[in-house]
C-alpha cells in the first residue's frame, strides 16, 4: 500500500460528511461579514487611542511600582528603626540579659576617664563617645553626647550606665532612649521620660563623612544622658552589641 | 472522490460581489476543510478554521491581484488558522503500535493503521505536516504546495523527503512519492 493511499485512507476514516458545509460557511460569511468588518474598522479606528492608553497605563504602572517600592522601602526602614521592632526583639532581649561588667570604685577620686582613643574620644570597642554639657535641672545634669563608629554593625546596640561609686542610675532622654521608664523631668519646658538604657541601630544612625580618609564614613548617634544630683559623677558605661561588649569610664 | 488539485477557481474582477464571492469560495471549502481536518484531527475545530479563513477571504478577496492563485492562497490562510488553533489546544492521540506489515488488511486493522498514521503525522512539525497533507492527501503538485507553505519548490521537496523519512523510515523516497 502506498503512502499516498495510506494517508487518504487514514484521513478519510475521520472525515465526516461535508454535505452543505460550503453553503453554510459562505452563508455565515455573507451574513456576519459586514458586522465583523464594521467591528474591525471600529477597532482599527480606536487602535491609536487605545495604544496611547496602553502606553499611559504602562507608564502609570512603572511609576506605581517605583513609588510603591520607595514607600515599602521607607516603611521597612521606619519599621526596622524602631527599637521595639519585632525582628530585633530576640537580639535585644539577649543583649539586655547580659550582666553588667562595670567596675566598682570606693571613691570618685579613683575614677579615671578612659580608655582614650587617639582622636580624643573615649571607648574600648567599635563605639566611641564624645560630648558636652547640656541643660541642668533640679533633678540633675544632662549631657548632649555622640556615639560614633566607623564600622557597619548589625543588630541592636544596648548602652547602660551606672555610677560606679554609689550605683545610682544614670538615665537617657529623648532620641534612642529605651527600656524601663525610671523617672520624669522637665527639659526646656518639656516633660520628658527618663529611661534606663539607650538602644541604637546602624540603620537609624546618621551617616557622616569624617577624616581621615582612611575611615571615610561614620555612623553617628546623638543622644542625651542625664546624671542625677546624687551621683558622684563617676560613670561606668557598658555598650553591648552582637559580637562585642565594651566598657569605659567617664568621670 | 474528486481530486482537489483539479478544482480551479473561476476568474473574477477586483471588486467581488456576494454572488461572485460565493462562486469563488464554495469550491475551496471542501479542500480547506480536509486540510484543516488533517492538520487538527478535529472536525469542529477544522470547520471553525475554515470559517475564519473564509472571513479573511471575504475581507481580502477584492484586493487580490491574481485571483487565479486563489486556491493556494486560501489554503495558506487555512493553514495559518490551523497553526493558531493548534496553539490553543493540545491534541492527544493514543498509539496502538500496529506493525507495518499485516498479512491481511481487515477493516479493524485498517482503522488501527489509519490511527497510527494520523498520530505519526500529528507528531510532525506544523510545516512538515502541512506539506505531507497538501501533497499526499490533497494531491497537490509540489509547486503549489510550495506556494501554500510559502517556501521554494526545492525547500518544499526537501521538507517532504524529511517528513517521509520520519513517517516511513524503511520505504524508499521514490516509492513513497508514488
Amino acid at each position: 500500500m502506498s503512502l499516498r493511499r495510506d494517508v487518504h485512507s487514514a484521513f478519510d476514516q475521520i472525515t465526516p460528511s461535508m454535505g452543505g458545509l460550503p453553503e453554510r460557511v459562505v452563508q455565515t460569511v455573507l451574513s456576519e461579514g459586514a458586522t465583523r468588518r464594521r467591528r474591525e474598522k471600529m477597532l482599527f479606528r480606536f487602535r491609536a487611542p487605545l495604544s496611547l492608553v496602553a502606553v499611559l497605563l504602562l507608564i502609570v504602572l512603572v511609576a506605581a511600582v517605583f513609588v510603591g517600592g520607595r514607600i515599602v522601602q521607607d516603611w521597612n526602614a521606619l519599621h526596622k528603626s524602631s527599637p521595639a521592632g519585632q525582628s530585633n526583639q530576640s537580639q535585644l532581649a539577649e543583649l539586655e540579659a547580659r550582666p553588667l561588667q562595670l567596675p566598682v570604685l570606693k571613691a570618685a577620686t579613683e575614677c579615671n576617664t578612659g580608655p582614650w582613643n587617639s582622636d580624643g574620644t573615649v571607648g574600648s570597642g567599635p563605639l566611641s563617645i564624645y560630648g558636652g554639657l547640656g541643660p541642668r535641672t533640679s533633678w540633675g545634669t544632662y549631657w548632649n553626647n555622640v556615639f560614633y563608629t566607623d564600622q557597619q554593625i548589625a543588630g541592636p546596640i544596648v548602652v547602660r550606665v551606672r555610677d560606679v561609686v554609689n550605683n545610682v542610675n544614670v538615665v537617657f532622654v529623648g532620641k534612642y532612649a529605651a527600656g524601663p521608664v525610671v523617672g520624669t523631668d522637665t527639659l526646656n519646658g518639656t516633660r520628658v521620660q527618663q529611661h534606663a538604657e539607650l538602644v541604637l541601630y546602624a540603620n537609624n544612625a546618621a551617616l557622616v563623612t569624617v577624616n581621615p580618609p582612611s575611615k571615610p564614613h561614620a555612623f553617628v548617634w546623638g543622644f542625651t544622658v542625664g546624671v542625677p544630683n546624687d551621683s558622684t559623677g563617676s560613670t561606668g558605661w557598658q555598650v553591648d552589641g552582637m559580637g562585642f561588649s565594651e566598657v569605659f569610664l567617664s568621670c | 472522490m474528486q481530486r482537489v488539485a483539479d478544482v480551479k477557481p473561476s476568474s473574477a474582477s477586483q471588486q467581488v460581489s456576494e454572488s461572485t464571492f460565493a462562486d469563488l469560495l464554495k469550491p475551496l471549502i471542501e479542500p480547506g476543510f480536509r486540510l484543516a481536518l488533517a492538520m487538527l484531527h478535529d472536525a469542529q475545530a477544522a470547520e471553525d478554521a475554515v470559517q475564519e479563513a473564509s472571513f479573511t477571504a471575504w475581507r481580502k478577496l477584492g484586493r487580490m491581484r491574481d485571483q487565479g492563485r486563489l486556491r493556494p492562497w486560501f489554503l495558506g490562510v487555512v493553514a495559518n488558522k490551523c497553526r493558531n488553533a493548534r496553539r490553543k489546544r493540545w491534541v492527544v492521540e493514543v498509539s496502538v503500535g500496529v506493525p507495518e506489515e499485516l498479512p491481511a488488511i481487515s477493516l479493524e486493522e485498517r482503522t488501527l493503521r489509519g490511527t497510527d498514521l494520523r498520530r505519526a503525522i500529528s507528531r510532525l512539525s506544523h510545516d512538515d505536516r502541512l506539506v505531507v497533507v497538501l501533497y499526499f492527501y490533497l494531491d497537490m503538485p509540489v509547486d503549489e504546495v510550495a506556494t501554500v507553505a510559502g517556501t521554494s519548490v526545492g525547500a518544499t521537496r526537501a521538507r517532504l523527503y524529511r517528513a517521509i523519512k520520519k513517517l516511513r523510515p524503511d520505504v524508499a523516497i521514490e516509492e513513497a512519492l508514488r
